[in-house]
């Protein structure tokens, strides 16, 4: 919110330099954004806008940081005329409108306002219209009261009466704004009205018709009060963000629409207007509180003391009033809290109020004193830990994806299997745009696209990334956190066996009992027991790159997980290795291959794996290929003799033969 | 027998033959050799030829002696003062296949290791939370701009009741709900520190992505105070940017704080906002189910993209989401 130093000036006439100020209210107060020349953009916390949102509230501010003298202008109430029944207030809606005040004054011709004021003016960003709207937005500025001033002759009035109420716009009704537009209003919105049509979308706008122009003779002024809630809703629903409406959204106090009417009263009479008469609806009146302060109660707070009578100051100077029949003992105290700092509502407000103004900066650090109890384990966090070292280790660079993608992504990574079943993608209702308006329910499109987008600058990419998954199934959204692995490489369809070989390496790393990866329709399934943990499949991503995507259920691998390394006994016979070249079919399966080696169920075989694969032009005509597998057996209680291992290998190569497999 | 002359010739072939010390060895047997050596034998068996042999072969038996003698030293000295290995030293290093980290992974290590040095338990909860926990049950009042600030993603749930805070679900904007989760699973004294995803609905540039990374702490005790919040944020930015870092405090205001502070940190001479902070307002633990005024504690929360840009001077904050290979194989 944009300030003026030359009005800031008038209510603190020995106010510091600009620089200073910004300083200060930045440790003390509210975050200056930015200032120059004359001008100062304050943030004001959506909390404070009732006491800070204007030049008096900055002004208090700066009068409690420094010590400054305040030159209230603040008019006081002046008596008032006796009530000619020319103008009648009511309010509808006593929650919509907490206050209303209603002033009706002959004006001199209405000319523009003076140099001093429209500066002012534009320094905080209105433009001068003339010289009684001027005076209305000045103490909107100056009080922070937001008023509006009505052309008195263009209402409707019987007999004389003009009527105004403040009520819930009807169906069908429109207003035709300051600005030339014309809004459709509804049930939903408050609005000023006199006996036959809205004039005002109440606390936001005002209307074209009934506005002040250079002919006008007699205005009334409103300064009301209106319910925030109304204004947010009314205010987001048209988007129309007005000085006025941006005030109170942020919930200002009724008290100040006296002090607005009585600054606006003493400025219009100095200009030659002539106070007619008035009417004011106040249902339900704002009360002061008092909030209990102890000084102990701080110390405890903040871990640094303060006198009662420092305190006391302090109040003092941000207009609280210390009550003189305060508390209990001679460090606790009663303060009336005005009713227009609604923000303040207990003890830890007050608090605050001295914290601040002694200055966070000042208070120096503390060890604290903690229990030695054992730090609360997180499963989430572990398995992440430990599943980020592992691939690491195999030498897989870690990458990180937005969670949001499109309708897009999901076609073009069709073949892509994510951890879900029967499952819909989650939809943002209000995404940035359509490239990103659903939650990824898997890492694996995404990895898809860093495959894509790497492969400008490398030939080999092996990444993988930890993260959350979504889906929607039977109407809830489901979260889990999942793996996701890429190894991509120009025209290599092996990749997938790298990933294969990764995702075996990773879950026996884990001591994962019985998994396996099991192939249906070229795609891997990856399980241990009857437990689902994900899928390996092998996509086409850009030119030439072929990519194998791993997607598995972390959340199920933290239950499956044996951190725990059990010893084996180090043999202390030696064990015997055999090599088996074989000669097979171009179209038999390497697998299948394995199993059925695995199923002669050789006594003693310690391990037996694929150590070879050989294929050339000549053997290619023929139809075959070449394989050569170590066998290794172990014995623990004895020395293998030579006929035990050919026993051995004899049953193998008997049902390799029975197989058409030739041993080279 | 006494060829010398066929002796020397196949010497010189076996002693081309001969690459190692060790072959070289069994050459000088075999011609030299004390038992067997051949020309050993011949110089033996000079005594019993004829005197005329004895003068024409035996100066040439000797000759070939003093040759063969000189010729294995020769190859000696050359076989070892040849390298020991066929391989050249000033080549460069194979280089080792290595995974790297994500530096945001890095920065998260680093500042979890920071932490639980101070006895904190390092907490996570879910990216898609509740309006209620996200902002009603941290003080947040309904239909109040305070809630505008963070520009929140909504999502979609057709069967649903969007009005209920409690169905009605988003994805977070703050990882602060689990102040209130945390409230309500563990009873105080504790101090946690807990790190997340977080989503705001802003268009994304340097500064700024729709989803980000947040680090929050909360201590609860029975008498934790301001001093001892400013306490070990202090020793967290001193050890994570450095013991030189510069920070200011700034008055300012939060929902589920009270009072709240703003935390800057000077960065290429500039003051950058990095955290917000306070003492955790009452209303956080009478809605986790406390009574009044029962425990007391801070919590601060930064945003970790930021902190690791400042770091590790990245300018950039989209780069941590491009998947760009050559950012993360720096680190």
């Amino acid at each position: 919110m944009k300030f003026s130093y030359a009005l800031l000036k008038q209510l603190i006439p020995k106010a510091p330099p600009l620089k200073k100020i910004a300083e200060e209210f930045n440790a003390r107060s509210f975050e200056i954004e930015e200032f120059e020349g004359d001008m100062l953009d304050v943030k004001i916390y959506s909390n404070r806008y009732s006491d800070a949102a204007s030049h008096l509230g900055i002004a208090r501010e700066t009068s409690a940081i420094f010590g400054l003298a305040l030159k209230d202008p603040r008019a006081s109430s002046k008596k008032l005329p006796k009530q000619k029944g020319l103008v009648k207030i009511k309010i509808e809606d006593k929650d919509a409108c907490i206050r209303y005040s209603a002033r009706v004054f002959d004006i001199p011709k209405v000319a523009e306002s003076p140099a001093w004021m429209q500066k002012i003016l534009r320094t905080c960003g209105i433009n001068p219209i003339n010289g009684i709207v001027d005076v209305m937005n000045y103490v909107m500025l100056e009080i922070g009261q937001p008023l509006h001033a009505f052309d008195a002759g263009k209402l409707a009035n019987r007999n004389g009466v003009t009527q105004m109420s403040v009520r819930m716009a009807k169906k069908g009704e429109k207003l035709n704004t300051l600005d030339s537009q014309t809004i459709p209003l509804d049930p939903d919105m408050l609005v000023i009205a006199d006996s036959e049509k809205p004039l005002a979308l109440a606390g936001i706008k005002g209307g074209l018709e009934s506005g002040v122009t250079t002919a006008t003779t007699r205005i009334i002024v409103e300064a009301a009060n209106f319910g925030s809630r109304g204004v947010f809703r009314t205010s987001r629903r048209l988007n129309l963000r007005t000085d006025a409406g941006v005030r109170f959204e942020h919930g200002l106090s009724p008290e100040l629409v006296e002090w607005g009417m009585e600054r606006a009263t003493s400025m219009l009479t100095e200009l030659g207007a002539r106070l007619i008469d008035w009417d004011e609806a106040y249902p339900k009146k704002a009360t002061d509180r008092i909030i209990g302060f102890d000084t102990e109660t701080y110390e405890n707070l903040i871990g640094a003391p303060v006198t009662p009578a420092r305190a006391k100051t302090i109040f003092g100077k941000l207009g609280f009033v210390v009550e003189s029949r305060g508390g209990k003992s001679a460090h606790s105290m009663k303060i009336k809290v005005p009713s227009w700092r609604p923000d303040l509502g207990d003890t830890e407000d007050l608090v605050e109020e001295v914290a601040r103004i002694e200055g966070y900066n000042t208070f120096s650090p503390e060890a604290p004193m903690f229990a030695i109890a054992p730090a609360y384990p997180d499963d989430f966090v572990e398995i992440k830990d430990a599943v980020r070292d592992v691939l690491v280790a195999f030498g897989l660079d870690e990458v990180y994806n937005g969670t949001f993608l499109g309708p897009v992504d999901l076609e073009e990574g069709k073949g892509l299997m994510p951890l879900f079943q029967e499952w819909q993608a989650v939809k943002v209702a209000n995404p940035l745009s359509e490239e990103r308006s659903l939650l990824r329910p898997s890492l694996s499109h995404l990895l898809r696209r860093t495959v894509i987008d790497n492969g400008r600058f490398f030939e080999k990419i092996k990444c993988f990334e930890v993260g959350k998954v979504f889906a929607m199934q039977k109407g809830v959204i489901r979260e889990r956190l999942a793996l996701g692995i890429a190894i991509a490489a120009k025209r290599d369809a092996g990749v997938i066996l790298e990933a294969k070989g990764i995702v075996e390496a990773l879950l026996r790393e884990f001591g994962v009992k019985d998994f396996s990866l099991e192939e249906r329709q070229d795609v891997l399934h990856v399980s241990a027991g009857a437990k689902k943990l994900g899928t390996i499949v092998l996509a086409l991503t850009g030119k030439h790159f072929i990519g194998a995507f791993a997607e598995l259920d972390l959340e199920e691998l933290i239950r499956l997980r044996q951190s725990q390394k059990v010893f084996k006994v180090l043999p202390r016979f030696p064990s015997v290795t055999r090599d088996l070249s074989l000669l097979i079919d171009a179209s038999m399966r390497v697998g299948t291959l394995m199993e059925e080696i695995r199923k002669t169920n050789p006594k003693l075989l310690e391990s037996f794996e694929l150590v070879d694969e050989y294929s050339d032009s000549q053997l290619k005509s023929q139809g075959k290929r070449s394989l050569t597998f170590r066998f290794v057996f172990q014995a623990l209680t004895h020395t293998l003799s030579e006929e035990d291992v050919n026993a051995q290998m004899k049953k193998i190569t008997n049902t390799l033969a029975q197989m058409g497999v030739q041993v080279r | 027998m006494h060829d010398i002359s066929s002796l020397r010739t196949q010497f010189q072939s076996d002693l081309q033959g001969a690459a190692t010390s060790d072959a070289l060895e069994q050459v000088r047997l075999r011609y030299l050799g004390r038992e067997s050596g051949e020309l050993t034998k011949i110089l033996r068996s000079l005594k019993d030829l004829s005197e005329d042999e004895r003068r024409r072969i035996g100066p040439q038996a000797q000759a070939l002696k003093k040759e063969i003698e000189e010729a294995l030293e020769t190859k000696r000295t050359q076989i070892s003062a040849a390298p020991l290995w066929e391989v050249d030293l000033s080549a460069p290093g194979r280089k080792p296949s290595r995974g790297h980290l994500h530096p945001l992974t890095l920065a998260q290590r680093e500042i979890n290791r920071i932490f639980r040095d101070m006895n904190f338990s390092v907490v996570e909860s879910s990216e898609v939370e509740s309006e209620h926990y996200n902002f009603d049950a941290l003080n947040f009042a309904p239909g109040h701009p305070a809630r505008d600030v963070q520009d929140t993603f909504f999502l979609e749930q057709p069967e649903r009741d969007k009005k209920d805070p409690r169905t009605n679900m988003l994805l977070r904007t703050q990882v602060t709900a689990m102040q209130i989760l945390h409230l309500e699973r563990q009873k105080p004294p504790f101090q946690i520190i807990y790190p997340g995803r977080t989503f705001r609905n802003e268009a994304s540039d340097s500064g700024h992505e729709s989803n980000f990374y947040q680090i929050e702490t909360m201590v609860v005790g029975k008498d934790t105070t301001f001093r001892n919040f400013r306490f070990i944020l202090e020793t967290f930015l001193k050890k994570f940017l450095g013991e030189g870092v510069e920070f200011r405090y700034r008055a300012s205001y939060f929902p589920f704080t009270e009072p709240s502070v703003e935390v800057d940190v000077k960065y290429r001479g500039k003051w950058f906002e990095i955290l917000g902070a306070g003492m955790v307002h009452q209303s956080v633990f009478m809605n986790a189910g406390y009574k009044k005024g029962e425990w007391q504690g801070f919590a601060f929360g930064a945003g970790l993209d930021r902190l690791t840009m400042i770091k590790y001077d990245i300018p950039d904050v989209r780069l941590f989401y491009s998947g760009d290979l050559r950012l993360i194989r720096q680190f």
